[in-house]
């Protein structure tokens, strides 16, 4: 009998892919129109009109009226099948986006993203006319730089997908979509350049995309929690952006993107720990400012992380370190403080992070009052009141400004618990121990993966090349090749015969 | 190679990192340590002699290494000595790792007690360091490996801060005669010994052919490592004997940490503070290279060797528990101490000298007895 099964299945599969054979209309049980009129129930916009054709008969109109567009429904759908006949349900209607539906779990997804259904000679077929319901291309607020590029992506994916075309417009650039989320039915488009990215990291994309099984996906970041080779790691293993720009760069140089629906973050991978201090605007600048500026991010980074678990250390464990004069001054502002450096700094480190976190969820004029309340009030007074110190005050004011030289939100989250860690081991093991604490997040580093990539890379593994545009940005011209460890199917960056004169009549 | 690892992003290791790997195990424990041994001027000159036996010892050392046998791993070695053998010398080959990474954890911990924590107990540090060392290893012997290159970059610098002792005012240069002895030194086998011994570590690297991607052009990556070491004793030695001169030298304990105290930055002093803790991140590295190591003489020598998982917890707590109990039983008082590093001269000297000829020898001797045959 399996012979003979699969047989039957070899001959459906010679007539033509799923695909196609949806394309001429695949036709429909009766019982499916039933199922979708039990499906609308109790949705008080969902909407049945039923419209007499001179040739099809009867033909059933569901929708849901707040999510399509009524003049285009009246335009495009009702008024040619009441007026125009034809054997064929695409000789009447001629929208764009008219496709065959193959039974009601379909159409019904396709009715909630905005197309009207539609049941004729007893197939059921779908017509895309969702409301134009978006935001206008605004200058990104995240990564806003003062030269370059001023748009950015929105919440409607088609609109972000044209930005990123015009950027590559080549039939190379492939996009697959996805349909995530049991109840969200969120669209994701998976971007990549053929011939150009490596294929394996296709695949994984691709592979990891389809495995993601949840209800529903409101933001990328969602979904890069299902697509992340560690769960666990404090470290964005996916670059989060919305500028067209750094996404059509990362396409262009063999990395994998995915859009997300409702949502104006694209997600980059493979990436690298170093790729998250890069700005856009590092290539806009002249590289030796460029690299200066990049080299501070780096810098600022280490401060953040370190700079207050150091002053604990010296404080608590190695007051030799300090030289005589610099230490009447630590000795002179922490003389009257009842605490131990540890808890003074953790009560300060606390204050911080509860007045940024207030700051950020505040409107922006609250948010001011706030700033003054915070910085001034609450820390003059914590001076006067002798519970800190002003020199802890200084510590924690610079490492709050560093942390936000990191271009990548993410990232700064990292380091502030990571900070939080090394504040302990200062406090318990001094010097030693901010030492081990910083060789953990280094063995942490080298063994994390993006997309099944070394996430330290150039580092380790060591890519010699890399380093041209990693702590430093050196000239664009010096850069004819595109980053190794993405291991793309087309090294060279730059060919002859790239660029060539428009030629006219 | 073990399935694990197979998957380990970024590939088998590139043969340049031979040349990493070499220096950071050979200058691990001596270059705090060398200077009390070497007091004469004229001992610069052995520091080069040493350097260039050792430079043809990795010449066998890469002979093997470019070998079939070695580059098939645990089945080469079958091949050359036969199973039995293996398992055989597996025992004794735990052995000496368990004590040679005590001797060199231990020392480090003494130094970090020394000048860090005298009140602490140094065995207070010990699990903290397992725990990064078990971690590191935790990620497989391939990302481990690629560690070197962080150990490498996180511990060189402290080169850097020397450099200023080998110039005037600081340096006087009076204090390099004689450069030819009038007399030599009673110890001089002694000095030579412990010399040799600072150039062994790269003798486990033959046990590592499999993690290569490639070994064309091995040794000159190999030589470049073992000239770095050597670059870097003469560097230090040279710039405790400036500053100290070598009647000072012999009064001293760890003379180069000891000349790290007299660095001053505008905002620091005593950056031996920030020195030993970071120089830390060489034995993590090399504990967890020991462990695994470890791991895989477990597997042979209880006839497992065919396994791609299991036995790296035995091997973490086992290592865990011979090094505390080595610290508090053997390694208590300062002469045990001194026995135990001249101890360990000869071990790691013998073992550096013995293992990659003997490999190279018996891949020799099996290809013209498969010729014959």
């Amino acid at each position: 009998m399996r012979w003979l099964m699969r047989l039957f299945a070899s001959l459906r599969n010679a007539s033509g892919t799923g695909e196609e054979r949806g394309n001429s209309g695949a036709p429909v049980r009766g019982s499916d129109l039933e199922n979708l009129k039990r499906a609308f129930q109790n949705i008080h916009d969902a909407e049945f009109v039923e419209i007499e054709n001179e040739r099809l008969g009867k033909v059933t109109l569901l929708y849901i009226r707040s999510l399509i567009d009524i003049k285009q429904l009246q335009e495009f759908v009702i008024a040619p099948l009441q007026r125009e006949s034809g054997t064929d349900l695409r000789d009447i209607v001629h929208a764009a986006h008219l496709t065959a539906l193959d039974n009601s779990e379909q159409a019904e997804t396709a009715a909630f993203k905005g197309a009207v259904i539609l049941h004729a000679g007893g197939r059921l077929w779908s017509v895309s006319l969702s409301s134009a319901l978006n935001r206008a291309v605004e200058p990104s607020k995240q990564e806003a730089v003062i030269h370059g590029p001023q748009d950015s992506f929105t919440e409607q994916v088609e609109n972000n997908l044209t930005l990123i075309r015009r950027r590559l417009a080549v039939s190379s650039l492939k996009s697959e979509r996805f349909l995530v989320g049991g109840l969200s039915h969120t669209t994701v488009i998976l971007l990549y350049i053929e011939n150009l990215t490596n294929p394996e990291l296709v695949r994984i994309a691709r592979e990891k995309t389809a495995a993601v099984h949840s209800d529903a996906f409101f933001d990328s970041s969602h979904l890069s929690q299902f697509l992340e080779d560690h769960i666990h790691s404090v470290f964005p293993q996916f670059q989060q952006t919305d500028r067209p720009d750094a996404v059509a760069a990362a396409l262009a140089s063999g990395k994998v993107v995915w859009l997300v629906e409702n949502t104006p973050f694209a997600l980059i991978a493979p990436i690298t720990f170093f790729d998250l201090f890069q700005s856009p605007e590092d290539y806009i600048h002249r590289w030796p400012v460029a690299s200066f500026l990049r080299g501070m991010r780096f810098f600022a980074f280490l401060f953040a992380m370190v700079l207050t678990p150091f002053y604990v250390a010296i404080t608590m464990h190695h007051y030799q370190m300090v030289p005589l004069d610099l230490l009447f001054v630590v000795l002179e502002s922490r003389s009257e403080i009842p605490f131990n450096p540890f808890w003074e700094a953790l009560f300060m480190m606390l204050v911080l992070e509860i007045l940024k976190e207030a700051s950020l969820r505040m409107p922006s004029k609250s948010g001011q009052t706030l700033g003054i309340v915070g910085g001034i009030v609450i820390g003059q007074a914590g001076v006067e009141a002798n519970i800190t110190s002003n020199l802890l005050i200084i510590h924690v004011a610079v490492t709050a400004i560093a942390s936000f030289l990191i271009p990548n939100y993410l990232m700064t989250n990292s380091s502030k618990l990571i900070q939080f860690g090394l504040l302990g081991l200062a406090a318990w093991l001094g010097l030693w121990g901010i030492t081990l604490g910083l060789i953990l997040v280094l063995i942490h580093l080298n063994g994390l993966t993006s997309l099944k990539q070394p996430y330290f890379a150039p580092l380790t593994p060591f890519y010699g090349m890399d380093w041209k545009d990693t702590i430093v940005r050196l000239p664009l011209r010096w850069m004819p090749r595109r980053p190794a460890y993405l291991k793309p199917l087309d090294p060279c960056r730059m060919k002859s015969g790239n660029s060539r004169p428009e030629k006219k009549g | 190679m073990r399935t694990e690892e197979r998957g380990a992003s970024g590939g088998l290791w590139p043969a340049s990192l031979g040349w990493l790997l070499v220096n950071r195990f050979q200058v691990a424990l001596y270059v705090l340590f060398l200077p009390d041994v070497l007091i004469h001027p004229y001992m610069i000159w052995i520091i080069l002699l040493v350097g260039v036996l050792s430079h043809f010892n990795l010449r066998i050392l890469s002979k093997w290494l470019q070998t079939e046998e070695a580059r098939l791993g645990y089945e080469g070695f079958v091949r050359v000595l036969g199973g039995r053998a293996v398992r055989l010398l597996a025992v004794p080959a735990a052995v000496v790792i368990l004590l040679e990474s005590s001797i060199l954890t231990l020392d480090y911990l003494e130094v970090s007690h020394h000048v860090l924590f005298p009140s602490v107990s140094k065995l207070t540090f010990l699990p903290l360091l397992w725990l990064a060392s078990v971690y590191l290893a935790s990620q497989g012997m391939i990302l481990t490996g690629r560690f070197v290159i962080i150990a490498f970059i996180g511990s060189l610098w402290i080169m850097t801060l020397f450099l200023q002792f080998l110039f005037p005012p600081v340096a006087d240069y009076a204090m390099l005669l004689p450069l030819v002895p009038q007399k030599w030194d009673d110890n001089i086998p002694y000095i030579l010994l412990t010399l040799w011994a600072a150039m062994a570590g790269p003798q486990y690297l033959a046990f590592t052919g499999s993690r290569f991607a490639s070994t064309s052009g091995m040794f000159r990556w190999l030589a470049l490592g073992n000239a770095l070491s050597v670059l870097e004793y003469v560097v230090f030695f040279l710039a405790v004997t400036l500053a100290f001169g070598p009647e000072y030298m012999r009064k001293l304990d760890y003379p180069v940490v000891q000349l790290v105290r007299y660095i001053e930055l505008p905002f620091f002093e005593r950056l031996e503070t920030i020195v030993v803790p970071f120089h830390m991140i060489v034995y993590i590295f090399l504990d967890a290279f020991f462990i695994l190591i470890l791991r895989d003489v477990l597997r042979i020598a209880t006839g497992n060797a065919g396994q791609a998982k299991g036995f790296f917890g035995l091997a973490a707590v086992l290592w865990l528990v011979f090094i505390y109990l080595f610290g508090k039983y053997f390694w208590a008082s300062e002469t045990r101490h001194l026995f135990w590093i001249h101890f360990n001269s000869w071990l790691t000297g013998a073992a550096y000298a013995l293992v990659p000829s003997f490999l190279a020898l018996a891949a020799l001797w099996r290809k013209r007895k498969r010729k014959r045959s």
